[in-house]
């Protein structure tokens, strides 16, 4: 019943969410406040910066991916930030994309190992404030109230005004009307709020191979009585047109609606899919994808988002420097190294658009 | 080379979401599958645009093609012409041809599609595909075709009375040994031509022309595509009428700072 020789791949898809998006229930999910594996140790504003504007960046997709090996991964989360801002993306898109890996032990101290037997103690645990706006760690607080929490003085100013904070600060009022003016706060920094739901890619039922010259298959029930007439049998007439995106596109066909693909499901990496390409540009070298750095080994391709995530993000598609991509890749360490007090490890992102051509006819020259 | 120490596929633990495998000892909160909201059945109808430009199309914040022809945008989705032009959109197919090539073991046919798009108002695309099968080589024809969609200029043959009908001036194309030449016509002369450039023209939109053309036009597939680049050659020829918006493209900047540029290089600081 495993995938064993077929490759295949599971798909992911947006939909709001039927139950509350919060770290219990281990999530994936799209834009919102992360909901961290480790409650203890958060993400500083400081780790998560742009590196072109300066500014605290913004959950994209937060996916949980248990694995089973080291034991240490038990529990594991890929967190994937991204500037807001689509014209840092113009500028360096490195560094205004910036991923985390995040594991847990089967055995630890924030979650109980099943519903039944939930300890009251561990809920007594030190769990880090987070940032009223993002879900940062909130390391610095109102001077006045010294009640609210933020991560950067970027996010005190927009909960200031557009969370009316300077309205609520050092005044009581009912926690329902906060609540709105928070989330109306974070409707303007952060991603809109979904879920992620997975589904198998279906097997290819036909598999047109019209660009592979394979020997040995042939028709050869009607093709001797089809021979061409006049000259015509040897032309060639070629067209210039973006195979990779026709390719990417047929592939997409079946399930327009996905925003994500997730490779890798098999401990062996011969077995895993490759990436599918969006375009013949922008491919990754081997020198692009660094080994993991802690533990030497390699980085593999674990998923890739594409281009469809940007319908759901009520981006202004207007704008000159809008957020755009074709695909992210995102490379992570083939072994989810462990290491001691580290919790969250950089992992690798690549971006890959499409390419600026369009339809070409080959102008032959006066 | 493989990791055979341990679980030989990521099984009930990989992956993410529901995933496969064995229920029992995994994390909580898997998530879950699709809706049943008939989501499958939705998947053919809906378009999910890729492309930014297909973005921008689908909200309707683009509302002619024309727009995209100013700017020279890439179209890389058909469901974009589609959007923007499917009511008048008329499609043909010119010719199926049967190709074969040798292999060891007799003949391998395919079959090529040459499908011509157009929607008789100033817009024609064509489309080439060879494909195993006969349907399937027509639809990615005319996806293609779609993809391709051009927009042709036409005008007058003598005065500029009522709509224009014609080419706008002589305009050729060539592909391969074929040539194809078209030239302006009076009113009511219909297209002389043979049929295969005929259809061509019937479908952009030019009621009037002559024709003329040389080289091994029997070859169908340089023909058509030499009648095609005659066609959208008719935008690309500047004409005394458009002299005027020519002026408002500036000087190069070679042109612009040639004195500061003929200046010594230590007097260019001001």
């Amino acid at each position: 019943m495993a995938a064993s020789s077929t490759a295949v791949v599971e798909l992911g898809f947006a939909e709001p969410p039927e139950s509350p998006l919060i770290a219990e229930n281990f999530p994936s999910k799209i834009g919102g406040r992360p909901a961290w594996l480790n409650p203890e140790h958060i993400l500083l504003a400081d780790q998560v910066r742009c590196e072109v504007c300066c500014k605290p960046m913004i959950l994209l997709v937060q996916l949980y991916t248990p694995e089973d090996y080291p034991p240490e991964a038990f529990h594991r989360t890929i967190y994937v930030f991204c500037c807001k801002n689509g014209s840092c993306h113009k500028i360096a898109w490195q560094k205004s994309f910036k991923v985390f890996r995040s594991q847990l032990p089967k055995d630890n101290i924030y979650w109980a190992e099943n519903e039944s037997s939930l300890d009251n103690t561990t809920k007594k645990k030190p769990f880090a404030k987070q940032c009223i706006v993002c879900g940062l760690l909130g390391s610095k607080m109102c001077g006045k109230c010294n009640q609210v929490n933020y991560c950067s003085k970027e996010h005190q100013i927009e909960h200031w005004t557009s969370g009316q904070h300077k309205i609520h600060c050092n005044t009581i009022s009912t926690t329902s009307i906060i609540e709105e003016h928070n989330n109306q706060c974070r409707k303007l920094v952060l991603f809109p709020e979904f879920e992620i739901v997975t589904e198998q890619e279906g097997r290819d039922q036909e598999e047109e191979n019209e660009d592979g010259e394979r020997d040995g298959d042939n028709n050869s029930s009607n093709s001797k009585a089809l021979v061409p007439v006049g000259d015509e049998i040897y032309e060639n007439t070629s067209v210039d047109v973006d195979k990779a995106f026709l390719k990417f596109q047929k592939r997409i066909e079946p399930h327009p609606e996905q925003i994500l693909r997730y490779n890798r499901l098999e401990y062996e990496s011969e077995k895993n899919p490759g990436p599918l390409w969006v375009s013949d540009i922008d491919k990754p070298t081997v020198q692009d994808i660094n080994p993991c750095p802690h533990c030497g080994q390699e980085r593999t391709m674990e998923f890739q988002i594409l281009s469809t995530l940007l319908n759901y993000l009520e981006i202004n598609h207007l704008q000159q420097s809008s957020l755009d991509w074709g695909t992210l890749l995102i490379y992570s360490c083939k072994n989810n190294c462990h290491i001691e007090n580290m919790y969250y490890i950089n992992e690798i992102l690549w971006r890959q658009n499409f390419s600026d051509d369009g339809l070409k006819w080959k102008r032959d020259p006066k | 080379m493989a990791d055979s120490g341990t679980a030989d596929s990521r099984g009930g633990r990989g992956g993410f979401g529901r995933g496969f495998g064995r229920g029992g000892d995994r994390g909580r909160g898997r998530g879950r599958g699709r809706g049943r909201r008939g989501a499958r059945k939705e998947d053919d109808k809906e378009w999910v645009p890729v492309t930014k430009l297909g973005r921008l199309v689908k909200e309707n914040k683009i509302k002619t093609i024309e727009e995209i022809y100013l700017y020279s945008f890439p179209i890389k989705e058909y469901q974009i012409v589609d959007r923007l032009i499917s009511t008048t959109l008329k499609d043909e197919v010119m010719k199926i041809m049967p190709v074969q090539k040798q292999t060891r073991a007799g003949q391998r046919t395919r079959f090529k599609a040459f499908v011509v798009i157009g929607d008789s108002n100033g817009h024609v695309g064509l489309g080439v595909k060879c494909s195993k099968e006969v349907a399937t080589a027509i639809r990615g024809a005319i996806i293609l075709a779609k993809l391709s969609v051009i927009p042709v200029r036409r005008g007058y043959w003598g005065s500029s009375l009522g709509e224009p009908h014609t080419v706008p001036c002589k305009v050729t194309g060539r592909c391969g040994s074929v040539i194809a030449r078209l030239v302006p016509a009076p009113r009511g002369t219909g297209i002389v031509a043979a049929p295969t450039p005929k259809k061509l023209l019937q479908l952009a939109g030019i009621t009037d022309c002559y024709t003329t053309s040389r080289g091994s036009t029997r070859t169908l597939g340089n023909f058509v595509k030499a009648t095609f680049a005659a066609i959208g050659n008719t935008y690309g020829f500047l004409t005394p009428d458009l002299w005027k918006d020519s002026d408002e493209i500036k000087q190069s900047p070679y042109q612009e700072f040639s004195d500061i540029l003929a200046k010594a290089p230590d007097k260019r600081k001001s």
